[in-house]
This record gives C-alpha cells, sequence and structure tokens, in this order.
C-alpha cells in the first residue's frame, strides 16, 4: 500500500511536471516512476485521442460507436507498443552519441511526454460529452504536438543539452505519429 | 555569451522560415494550394507576426532582467530568445506537413503549441545565462507567447479574407496592361 501511494504521489507530480516544466522534471522526478506507469500514461493518452476521432466521427453519422470503442482499443495499443518501441528506438540512436542513460529511462521519458496529451484527452472528452464539441482535432492533436516539447527536453537530457539533434528527432518523430494517426482517422 | 552569438544568422533565417510556414499553412486556398498570392500574402504576415512576436517577448523579459543585460550586454536576452524560438522547427514542419501532405487546414493550433514551447525554451535560456533558475522568466514567456498565440487564431481569420482582394485587384491591374495570372 504504501509503495503504491508513494509511485502514485511522483506519477502525478511527474505527470504535471512534465507538462509545465518538462526540463525540470527529466532531472528529478522521472527516474522514480516504474517505468509500467509510464507506459500506461502513453497508453491512456493515446486511448483518449483515438476515442475522440472515432467518438466524432459517430456524432457525425459516419461510423457507428462500436468503431469509437475500437478506436479506443486501437489507441491504447499504440501507447503500449508503437510509443514504447519509438522510445527505444531513439535510445538506440542516442547511444550512437553515448548516451548514458538507461533504456529503462529513454522509453520512461519517452512515454511521459504524452503526459499533456492524457491530459489534453481527458479534457477533450469531458467537452465532447457535455458540450457536443468535436474535439479530436482541437484537443487530440494539440495534446500530440504539446509532446513535442517534453521531447526535445528528454532528447537534450540524454545528450548533455544538444538541442539541434533533440529539435531534429522530435520533428521527425511527430511527423511519423501525425502521419499514422491521419492513416487511422482515413479507415 | 559567445555561445549565443554564435549561429545566430542562420536561428533567425531558421526562425523567419518557421514563422513563413506558419502564415502559409494558415492563409493556403486549399481550392488552388500554390496560388501565389496566398502564398506570398502568407508568408509575408508569417514573417511579420514573428518579428513582432520576438521584439515584444525579448523587450518584456528583458526589462525583468537588466541585471542580466548589464553582465551580458543589451542583446543577451535578445539572442536567448532568438535560441529559444530555434524550437519552433518541428510544429512548423508538422503544420508545412499537415496542410500540403495531409490537406489539413490549420489555423493556428500548430503555432499555439509551438509558441508555447518557444516560450519555455527561451526562458531556460535566459536561466543558463543566470545560472539560476527562474519561475518569473517561464511565467512571463508562456504569458506573452500565450497571448501572441490569441492574437494569431482570431487575427488569421480576418488576415483570411484580404488574398481575394489582392489577387482581384492584381487581375483588375492586369486587365489594364495584360493579366499576369493567366
Amino acid at each position: 500500500m504504501d509503495t503504491a501511494q508513494t509511485a502514485k504521489k511522483p506519477l502525478i507530480s511527474t505527470i504535471i511536471s512534465m507538462m509545465v516544466s518538462p526540463a525540470k522534471a527529466l532531472k528529478s522526478s522521472v527516474a522514480k516512476v516504474p517505468w509500467y506507469f509510464s507506459v500506461a500514461v502513453s497508453a491512456l493518452a493515446f486511448g483518449l485521442f483515438f476515442f475522440q476521432t472515432g467518438f466524432d466521427l459517430y456524432k457525425t453519422g459516419q461510423k457507428g460507436f462500436s468503431f469509437a470503442l475500437f478506436s479506443a482499443g486501437a489507441g491504447i495499443a499504440y501507447g503500449l507498443i508503437i510509443i514504447p518501441l519509438l522510445g527505444g528506438i531513439l535510445w538506440l540512436i542516442m547511444k550512437l552519441v553515448k548516451t548514458e542513460k538507461s533504456i529503462s529511462w529513454a522509453i520512461s521519458s519517452f512515454c511521459l511526454s504524452y503526459s499533456g496529451a492524457m491530459i489534453y484527452g481527458v479534457l477533450g472528452i469531458l467537452f465532447s460529452v457535455v458540450l457536443g464539441w468535436k474535439t479530436a482535432v482541437a484537443f487530440g492533436i494539440t495534446g500530440v504536438l504539446w509532446a513535442t516539447g517534453p521531447i526535445i527536453a528528454t532528447i537534450r537530457e540524454m545528450t548533455k543539452e544538444k538541442s539541434a539533434l533533440g529539435i531534429v528527432l522530435a520533428t521527425i518523430i511527430g511527423a511519423i505519429i501525425l502521419f499514422s494517426w491521419s492513416l487511422f482517422a482515413a479507415l | 555569451m559567445e555561445e549565443l552569438t554564435k549561429g545566430k544568422g542562420m536561428r533567425s533565417f531558421i526562425r523567419h522560415l518557421c514563422f513563413a510556414a506558419f502564415g502559409v499553412s494558415a492563409l493556403i486556398d486549399m481550392s488552388n494550394p500554390f496560388n501565389p498570392v496566398n502564398l506570398i500574402f502568407g508568408a509575408v504576415i508569417g514573417v511579420l507576426f514573428g518579428i513582432v512576436c520576438r521584439a515584444f517577448l525579448s523587450g518584456i523579459v528583458g526589462s525583468m532582467n537588466g541585471a542580466l543585460k548589464k553582465e551580458h550586454g543589451k542583446k543577451a536576452v535578445s539572442y536567448a530568445v532568438g535560441k529559444g524560438m530555434t524550437y519552433l522547427v518541428p510544429f512548423a514542419t508538422m503544420a508545412a506537413l499537415a496542410t500540403f501532405l495531409l490537406g489539413w487546414s490549420v489555423p493556428g493550433g500548430f503555432l499555439s503549441a509551438g509558441l508555447m514551447t518557444a516560450g519555455v525554451a527561451s526562458s531556460l535560456e535566459i536561466d543558463k545565462l543566470k545560472g539560476t533558475t527562474s519561475i518569473k522568466n517561464s511565467i512571463a514567456t508562456s504569458v506573452v507567447c500565450g497571448a501572441f498565440a490569441a492574437v494569431w487564431t482570431i487575427g488569421i481569420r480576418f488576415a483570411g479574407m484580404v488574398p481575394p482582394y489582392i489577387e482581384g485587384g492584381i487581375q483588375l491591374l492586369g486587365s489594364l496592361v495584360g493579366n499576369p495570372l493567366q
């Protein structure tokens, strides 16, 4: 119980810190968060994002509600598999520039970069359900864009302040995620 | 300070390119994506917005960091802000890709997220110069960037009404001397 409560406290504060001040969170809090909690954050973030996409299509009559549920499942799978995989690939690239960070730290940080996307996802669902807004773009895409800053901060932390490399890699990663979501949205 | 001035020309060029990309993405005519009037007008609006935004941000943050300017020179804050604004590159690139490859209409979301990230990055660069962290710089940059993001989101709707008038004016002139758009 104590271990779970201790883990819960840094997770919540780390999620908020990753959104507001990612550089500080990466230096102090991320190492204390178990990797599986971090992966859960990205899974939830993309689950909510993809669900909003399916729900928007359901509200416009283009798809049934079962598609919205399928979308949520696809998003959770994306956040559970693709995002940690991208984090692992990022770590391999960082090994070429001699990073001293472990692969679990890299994957954990990369997944936690989507903390903002998770918060935007929760807000998007609220606005969608309560106010009837279409939120996949306004909240979903915006949330994914917010991850760019923490991703750059993660790469800077792994490379001892090499901003240029962080900017280039964050651009590539952002583009991959946007394109993969657009393929899904076109189904 | 030397580290800040190194590469400032390239950073300035990249920054203008980013804002031009935001402007083009926001003001593009989706029925005719390569309409030169929309492209040029969008690029000009974007670059002008970027110049004003950077000047305002540098001015506000500079006024809060007088001691830093005395130690490192008047332009230290401006260079730090310029360095932070290179963080716009991923957002500008994604905005351009979304517009031209995916056919999305992207009025403000990419620039808003990009400006907020660039603002945080600028405050981090200033903190690096000072050697301490300062919450007031983070708050100031966030507030200024948030305000500019709002101005862009609202203003771009009005800016979008202008290109048809420009095109009409060009066609009118063209009808007098021979139409350059045909």
